[in-house]
């Protein structure tokens, strides 16, 4: 900004300077015997003062207004008031500084709006989760009271007992999803991203679910180059795709397939999950990925509903995104969409 | 906070018996920085309605607002400077001028404007849609995919309010069409973008935040 000022004074201080050597010319020169022409010279060179002066004045004048303007629009968005006199559609300068300031402004607010929601995004999350530990704790205290307080046959303290643990295990996948949950939710959660063998994280992704498989007669096949590498974050990425595994294996009935294609594209490597499942409505694609959501069939199976809500914000972090496509009582295709290149 | 609001907007072409009742009566409000898609059959009013978000086209009755401005008060001069300050648009048919190379075609907004551009946020856009090596290539010796990425920087290097995309995959393969798609998704997140855009594809209409379906110039979802 100074550095323009002063420029803008040089420049502003040139042309009367220069007016005045006709002015000069005009009252001393006596090389110049027409009375007439010294006349002349000297009316124009005035007259060149006079318009720098007054063009000079009225430079000031915009720049002030100019000034003026800004700090009206600043002033005003400090009091939290809507600026007078802004047209931010009006083809000028102060115009297009004062929509920056405008959306500069807006942005500060979104900013402002975006950590509120995060704040009561992690406050439902603590909300969601007590609700959802609050059953296997009740059924754990009561399952033990009973044990306590009444004599049972081996059969039944037995039984009691596989619930109490099962109920256990189930809070204790509900606490790691929380603690993953929470990392993720608040952002603390660092990707360690690099360009790894994309067959070695579906790999390991596949070693969690394959005893439950194996147990349910489910087959898997593989479709991936060993030498194709992806930019993403190992360990969270085979989370992800566990995830959606462990899903499928939960959801596809005793003899079924599933399969997992890998297939590099221009800007991204999409892997097909598919399964042979009970598949999912059209109307419900949205609502799988939200936390804690069951559809009314898969209530009877074992899950709470975390899974596929923390695989879209697993790959969601990685700047890719999962898609999926249906169809009831035939099976289910999600497909991860894994950005290539190392940005 | 809603960045766009619309109040019985109606918006018909011709008169008499052949009059084409484009939107009839749309009721729609779309929350700042979140991605929308806009689903419909042909002729369901999918493009007319993006066109009078962008200022394209006045309404028959009803109100537009675009960022706190109710397009139909604006002036024709005026319309054009929130078209160019305020709008991102993004094409099907990417019209990139191809005379000019992929760097000067992002630039052009910013040249109409007589904005000088910010290297750090040109270098930021064009290294997230890969475009990096190809800025002093020309649009024909890129693929379809590349063309509209660098339309969809040339979209975001003014930093506007929204991004309209009209079927921007549509002259695109499947695949293709799905990672621009996707891309689009992507870079209106990391630079907390409005982005509306219409599809016809169930698939892509599944990476919005909310999907909005058009029939017979009626929302009816």
């Amino acid at each position: 900004m100074t550095k323009f000022r002063d420029k803008s004074i040089s420049f502003t201080h040139l042309i009367p300077a220069t007016a005045l050597v006709p002015v000069f010319l005009g009252i001393f020169q006596e090389g110049i015997p027409d009375a007439v022409i010294r006349a002349g010279l000297f009316l124009s060179g005035s007259l060149i003062c006079l318009l720098a002066f007054l063009g000079e004045r009225e430079q000031r004048r915009r720049w002030r207004d100019f000034a003026d303007d800004i700090c009206g629009t600043v002033d005003a968005l400090m009091d939290g008031r809507a600026p007078e006199n802004s047209h931010p559609c009006e083809d000028s300068q102060e115009a297009r500084v004062q929509g920056k300031l405008l959306q500069y402004y807006d942005w500060m607010q979104e900013c402002q709006r975006q950590s509120r929601q995060e704040r009561q995004t992690l406050k439902e999350l603590v909300s969601d989760i007590s609700h959802q530990v609050k059953t296997p704790l009740a059924n754990i205290q009561m399952f033990a009271s009973i044990l306590r307080q009444r004599r049972l046959d081996e059969n039944k303290r037995e039984e009691f007992l596989t619930t109490i643990a099962e109920q256990a295990q189930k809070l204790d996948f509900l606490m790691q999803s929380l603690i993953k949950m929470s990392r993720l939710e608040t952002g603390i959660l660092v990707m360690h991203m690099e360009n790894n063998r994309l067959c070695d994280t579906i790999a390991q992704a596949l070693s969690g679910i394959l005893a439950l498989a194996e147990q349910k007669g489910i087959g898997i096949d593989v479709s991936c180059g060993s030498d194709l590498m992806v930019w993403h974050d190992v360990k969270w990425t085979a989370e992800a795709i566990g995830n959606i595994l462990d899903n499928g294996v939960k959801y596809t009935p005793k003899g079924g397939r599933i399969s997992i294609s890998v297939c590099p594209w221009q800007f991204y490597t999409r892997v097909d999950i598919a399964d042979t499942g009970m598949g999912i409505a059209a109307e419900h694609y949205n609502d799988v990925f939200q936390r804690f959501y069951r559809t009314r069939d898969a209530a009877a199976l074992p899950g709470v509903g975390l899974g596929l809500y923390l695989a879209r914000s697993i790959v969601a972090r990685q700047r890719g995104y999962i898609t999926v496509k249906s169809e009831i009582g035939k099976g289910t295709v999600f497909s991860v969409f894994l950005p290539n290149g190392a940005e | 906070m809603d960045i766009v609001t619309i109040h019985a907007l109606k918006k018909y072409f011709g008169r008499g018996p052949g009059q084409v009742k484009a939107l009839d009566g749309v009721e729609l409000s779309i929350e700042k920085g979140r991605f929308t898609a806009i689903v419909g059959a042909s002729g369901s009013g999918k493009t007319t309605l993006l066109n009078m978000i962008g200022g394209l086209y006045q309404p028959t009755e009803g109100s537009v607002t675009v960022d706190g401005m109710d397009l139909a008060r604006l002036t024709e001069e005026e319309l054009t400077v929130f078209r160019r300050r305020k709008v991102g648009f993004v094409f099907q048919d990417y019209n990139l001028a191809p005379e000019l190379t992929i760097r000067e075609n992002i630039l052009l907004p910013l040249l109409m404007d007589e904005a000088r551009p910010d290297g750090i946020f040109f270098s930021e856009i064009t290294g997230l849609l890969g475009l990096k090596e190809k800025l002093d290539a020309f649009p024909h010796m890129l693929s379809g995919g590349g063309q509209q990425c660098a339309a969809i920087a040339r979209a975001l290097i003014t930093r506007p309010s929204i991004i309209l995309a009209d079927e921007p995959t549509g002259s695109l393969d499947g695949k293709t069409g799905q990672s621009v798609a996707g891309l689009l998704k992507m870079t209106a997140e990391y630079f907390h973008q409005t982005l509306i855009m219409i599809t016809h594809s169930e698939e892509l209409a599944q990476l919005a935040d909310r999907v909005v379906r058009l029939q017979d110039g009626r929302i009816v979802q």
